[in-house]
């Protein structure tokens, strides 16, 4: 598993004002840069878990009625 | 004159059974309660004080030509307001739903109602449940009746401080990742977050549908099994809730504790503990012990992690609910909330999956702990309440941010769904309250509650009341 390079303004920008569509203020930027790098660490470790075989957890049921 | 407002449900329905109270008389307590304290917590937002009157004279005239409902009878309850009430404003705490009025009730509501119930208003909550805090509110912050410059604890913020001061017998909340267990342990109640799908999810604003836990908060176990008994069951409504059998909770609490095994996940529920806090849990650990009971250290591998997953599900789960409002309508949010839907755009689907298989790999873990213990016992919360405002709290030297040292210890079992029960077990020298939580094996609400209910039955934390 590849570790993933660091989360930078211009990727949150663009992804908010192209694929969201929800445009966000420079000092908005800074916060969310601050509060996702961490998040971004933990799910790279996270990622180092024996996932391999296993589901996640909700599985789809067939609708009986 | 015993006041009526601080009566538990168990005496109340003993009560107003025998004829010796009227549920007017009950009622009227509670909104005298409510008169008198609200503005100082705000915790009811929305009061329909006719209604519950009409509602009261009602139960009042059934009771006595013979139409009895049940133990529920007569009981003045509130809801949070996240839950759909019909013809009665239901605003989630957003701006977004303030003149909201459902056409029909929550499944939860309905069943109250069929039970009997009074219902006096709704309750304060963070908006949308999007925070452990509900300091983010349209209404302005649920204060904790301990310590009014302090937060309730959310997202069930008014629920937690309404039941404390008695405006209400008992109340709602909705736990995502916490937001019953949290607002009980701030405010020093009972509360309990039943296995997912023990509880319809229906007719109740969503945060996360794979974590959304509804459950009752009240003021002793023995109340939280009597709340619990009418909405526990299959709901075609939703379909997350199985067609399991529903035992009789009440009947459950009085079976014998000697020789039930808890086990005790030091690693990661005490060693990070605020001292004070971990102190008070291990005594009751000791308490538990007395009882009969039989206590082992164990450890839960990888629920380090389980921060992380909880975040990504959350961040992913709850911008996808708030899709078609968020664009236009994002002004309309708190900006703390706001800022937490923006952030799910940034969330992998990947990512997400991950996460979920995650959640998978730690019910394994915690289901291989359950072959050796019957009841995991751990702190509710690492610290007690914090001021208002405050973003970060000191633990053991390591300066955290507030509303991830509140989430800590309850969110595993939102990631895992299993029932978790919190109840008061002391207080901090600052007089706040201390909690400490219990967790069973999925569908075995009956044990925790047993557990607890031998805990308050030679403790008296739980009938500790806070002074306004």
């Amino acid at each position: 598993m590849k570790s993933r390079k660091p989360v930078t303004r211009q990727t949150l920008a663009g992804i908010a004002a192209e694929l969201a569509d929800i445009p966000v203020s420079d000092d908005a930027l800074e916060g969310h840069l601050s509060a996702l790098t961490p998040l971004m660490g933990e799910i790279d470790r996270l990622r180092a878990l024996p996932l391999k075989d296993v589901e996640p957890a909700p599985v789809y049921a067939p609708i009986e009625d | 004159m015993t006041d009526l407002s601080q009566m538990s449900i168990a005496e109340l329905s003993d009560r107003i059974r025998n004829g010796d109270v009227s549920p007017v008389e009950v009622t009227q307590a509670c909104l005298d309660r409510i008169a008198s304290t609200n503005d100082k917590v705000n915790a009811v937002v929305t009061l329909q004080q006719d209604v519950a009157l009409a509602e009261a004279r009602a139960c009042e005239a059934d009771i006595a030509k013979g139409d009895y409902r049940g133990p529920l009878h007569g009981i003045p309850i509130a809801h949070k307001d996240l839950y759909w009430t019909k013809d009665l404003r239901s605003t989630a705490g957003s701006r977004l739903k303030e003149s909201f009025v459902p056409e029909e009730d929550a499944t939860v509501v309905a069943r109250y109602r069929a039970a009997g119930t009074v219902l006096l208003g709704k309750l304060n909550t963070q908006e949308f449940a999007y925070g452990p805090t509900n300091e983010h509110s349209i209404f302005g912050p649920a204060r904790n009746p301990w310590n009014l410059d302090c937060y309730a604890g959310g997202s069930s913020g008014g629920s937690g401080a309404a039941v404390a001061l008695g405006m209400c017998a008992g109340a709602t909340g909705s736990d995502t990742g916490g937001s019953i267990r949290i607002p009980s342990a701030c405010c020093g109640i009972t509360g309990i977050k039943p296995t997912y799908g023990r509880v319809s999810r229906k007719g109740i604003f969503p945060l996360c549908w794979t974590m959304d836990h509804p459950g009752p908060m009240t003021r002793s176990v023995r109340d939280v099994a009597m709340m619990l008994q009418p909405i526990a069951g299959r709901d075609p409504n939703d379909p997350a809730t199985p067609d399991r059998e529903v035992p009789d909770y009440v009947v459950a609490l009085d079976g014998a504790i000697d020789g039930l095994r808890i086990g005790v996940p030091s690693g990661y529920f005490y060693d990070r503990a605020d001292p004070e806090v971990e102190q008070t849990v291990r005594g009751a650990l000791s308490v538990l012990a007395d009882l009969g009971a039989r206590v082992d250290e164990v450890e839960i591998p990888h629920i380090e992690h389980a921060a992380c997953a909880a975040a990504i599900i959350y961040y992913a789960e709850a911008t996808a609910y708030h899709d078609d409002d968020i664009a236009p309508h994002g002004e309309l949010y708190t900006d703390r909330v706001r800022a937490f839907l923006e952030f799910g755009n940034y969330i992998l689907a990947k990512d997400y999956l991950h996460a979920q298989r995650f959640r998978t790999l730690l019910g394994r873990a915690i289901a291989d702990v359950f072959k050796r213990v019957d009841i995991l016992v751990t702190p509710t919360l690492p610290i007690t309440a914090t001021p208002i405002g405050q973003k970060t709290v000191m633990i053991r030297d390591d300066e955290q941010p507030v509303y991830l040292a509140l989430l800590r210890n309850t969110e595993p079992f939102n990631l895992t769904g299993l029932p978790a029960l919190t109840l008061p077990c002391g207080f901090s020298t600052t007089g706040m309250p201390i909690s400490m939580q219990l967790v069973g094996r999925p569908f075995d609400e009956a044990t925790v509650l047993r557990l607890g209910h031998a805990y308050q039955g030679v403790t008296d934390w739980h009938e500790r009341r806070p002074v306004v």
